[in-house]
């Protein structure tokens, strides 16, 4: 009955840390570089995940980050480019990299389940891991993830496909 | 694992370029970009160099080789510079504290919380620890009745709560838990003595004189106020004595007791949990023994002895008896009525006690105006803390004496009583039962039976072994035993 209401303990914990483990799951691999090297030879813009009003209709639209200037922000969705009226965005989250905040929850979860070597102590240690990897988790996560309004529309363009904003012909370009 | 800062450059401001970031992208005009490894910039050309190559709006390679691009045809300079991301800090301090903890746990494996059911009473918003149960009845042949004064209790109206807790490896078989009331008088409290009379005690007198071997000691010992006199074991020996000499003057007239708030440190746990892990795989045999009379339970704990109090008469020390309350957990407060004639000169009390081995709270003279009766009340109810819900089978243990109740680690029950309507009580909490520490993996490789035998029929030698073991520990024992109290995850 111990070993059950230790593992319980545990599992909490593996419950708790998996939603940010996967903070960064089903977006393209493509469009998240790790966060070595291979980022700045990555010739893509970050992925953008847009709350967008359209027409007084709320959507979310998701794709590259293709640029943004004063009044526009450019996302390419793999089926067409989107033009989007900055004016209209209610919330923006470009991912710059893959945060791979699930192996810090893994590692969160191999301490918790470490701390069944602490006999009982583990009723202070479990809740100890739990919040120090959902804070860790989250942390990554805001390093990797950044929003608007948190942020500016001009910090974000930093991570676009064209930081310098859109070139000339982007509207008529079909081959992003 | 590593952060990305990105930064963002305009060609005029070229010369600011990180150059601790691998890549360079240079991002033209018209949307063209050259990604170039190994790159530098020439200032007075106004030119950047680098290996790479050129890739067009859609990102399809145009060329690759070595280029030299001037600064005045770019729109933007892009860096890279990795850093090691801040998020590993937390979880690096968390797994250096965690394998201190595992490597302290597999050292120090005596340093964890015991010590039979714990029982909690209201105090404000939470629950406070105000007695242990029959700490010293760790076998079913010791089983006996414990009587702890519940002196911080202040129940609100007829319905009184006691929460009774197994927080620690053990197995508590509980014969029966009573709360005892005596009706108060005015500003007069209740104390027990230390055969069980409840003595209606007035006023406590503190000390003008507290002299221990740290010096001054009237602070820790005046009031009943939570701040305990403590003091190391020895270094040598483990039952080595100490003296506290503590002075009374305005004495009241008629009989009068000294009054003491103490409980025991975590010197007899260390040495329970010791001679537990000598009887090792064998406990079972040493048990048998220890029920059929053939050895000593405890031999080390006796060995730590009581607080012995003399009074000094003329030029003399004389006995006048001994309190002590086992148990590191809850202070228990008890009162030893002396016997004399204590208003023409200051009277002079002297504690003798084991080194390292008390936290005493409170010495005071009260004057002992008789002795009283109390009302013995049993719980109404009790209510688990698993289900929520009144466990009538438990109420039925806890009633019938030739019943038990059995707990396990982290079984928390409440009991209910029903007090007196008139007047205000002083509450006692007597418990009977036994309890059984169980065996710890850790505690194997200790085992040991020539250290069980010289416990058993010499324990002083055995006190004298165990010193440098147990000041290893000391220091540290106490975060270690409060942080493994038990509670179901």
């Amino acid at each position: 009955m111990r070993s059950r209401r230790q593992i319980a303990g545990v599992l909490i914990v593996v419950i708790l840390m998996s939603p940010f483990g996967c903070a960064t799951s089903n977006l393209p691999a493509a469009n998240l570089p790790a966060p070595d090297d291979e980022v700045g030879a990555h010739p893509l813009g970050g992925w953008v995940r847009v709350d967008y009003e359209q027409d007084g209709t709320p959507v979310e639209i998701s794709g590259e980050l293709i640029a943004i200037d004063t009044d526009h922000m450019y996302v390419f969705d793999y089926v067409q480019q989107r033009k989007l009226e900055v004016a209209n965005i209610q919330r923006a989250r470009v991912y710059a990299f893959d945060a791979d905040a699930a192996f810090l929850a893994g590692w969160a979860t191999l301490g918790a389940l470490s701390a069944i070597s602490h006999g009982y102590g583990l009723v202070l240690s479990v809740p100890i891991w739990a919040f120090t990897g959902l804070a860790a988790t989250s942390y990554r996560n805001s390093e990797a993830i950044h929003s608007y309004p948190d942020r500016s529309f001009d910090a974000l363009s930093a991570y676009a496909r064209f930081p310098q904003g859109p070139p000339p012909d982007l509207e008529k370009n079909t081959r992003l | 694992m590593a952060n990305v800062e990105r930064r963002i450059v305009p060609p005029e401001q070229a010369s600011k370029l990180d150059k601790s970031s691998h890549y360079l992208k240079v991002h033209m005009p018209r949307g063209n970009v050259y990604i170039l490894d190994e790159w530098f910039v020439d200032e007075d050309l106004r030119v950047v160099h680098g290996q790479g190559e050129l890739l067009d709006t859609a990102r399809k390679p145009i060329e690759k080789g070595t280029f030299a691009i001037s600064i005045d045809s770019v729109a933007v300079f892009e860096t890279n510079v990795l850093t090691t991301s801040p998020a590993l800090i937390p979880l690096t301090i968390v797994t250096a504290a965690s394998i201190a903890v595992t490597i302290y746990c597999a050292t120090n494996p005596k340093a964890c919380f015991g010590s039979c059911p714990t029982f909690y009473v209201e105090s404000g918003d939470s629950m406070r620890l105000d007695a242990e149960g029959f700490s010293a009845s760790i076998a079913p042949s010791l089983e006996a009745t414990d009587v702890d004064a519940l002196f911080s209790a202040h129940p609100n109206g007829r319905r009184f709560e006691i929460e009774m807790r197994n927080e620690a490896l053990e197995t508590h078989v509980v014969r029966s838990v009573n709360v005892i009331a005596s009706p108060r008088r005015g500003k007069d409290r209740v104390v027990k003595d230390t055969r069980g009379n409840l003595w209606i005690a007035g006023a406590p007198v503190e000390p003008t004189l507290c002299s221990g071997p740290e010096g001054d000691c009237r602070a820790a010992l005046s009031e009943n106020d939570g701040e305990e006199r403590s003091s190391l074991a020895d270094e040598t020996d483990l039952k080595a004595r100490e003296i506290i000499d503590v002075q009374f003057e305005d004495v009241p007239d008629g009989p009068v007791g000294l009054l003491i708030a103490s409980r025991q440190s975590l010197l007899s746990t260390y040495l329970l949990y010791e001679t537990l892990a000598n009887m090792g795989t064998d406990i079972g045999r040493w048990l048998a023994m220890i029920e059929n009379a053939e050895v000593t339970a405890n031999p080390l704990i006796k060995a730590l002895g009581e607080i012995d109090v003399s009074i000094r008469d003329e030029d003399e020390w004389l006995d006048a008896g001994s309190v002590g309350e086992h148990g590191p957990l809850a202070t228990d407060v008890t009162v030893l009525p002396l016997e004399g004639d204590f208003t023409e000169r200051p009277l002079r009390v002297r504690l003798s006690l084991t080194k390292g081995n008390w936290r005493i709270d409170h010495v005071a003279i009260v004057a002992l105006t008789g002795v009283t009766e109390g009302i013995r009340i049993e719980p109404e109810q009790v209510i688990s803390r698993e289900t929520g819900l009144p466990d009538d089978g438990a109420l039925v243990k806890l009633l019938d004496p030739e019943e038990s109740l059995a707990t396990l680690p982290g079984d928390v029950y409440t009991l209910v009583y029903e007090l007196p309507s008139d007047g205000e009580y002083e509450l006692f909490l007597e418990s009977r039962g036994y309890y059984l520490e169980w065996m710890r993996t850790e505690w194997l490789p200790d085992e040991n039976a020539q250290h069980v035998a010289q416990m058993i029929f010499s324990p002083a030698d055995a006190m004298k072994r165990l010193a440098p073991a147990f000041k290893e520990v000391e220091a540290d024992m106490e975060d270690a035993f409060w942080s493994s109290k038990y509670a179901k995850p």
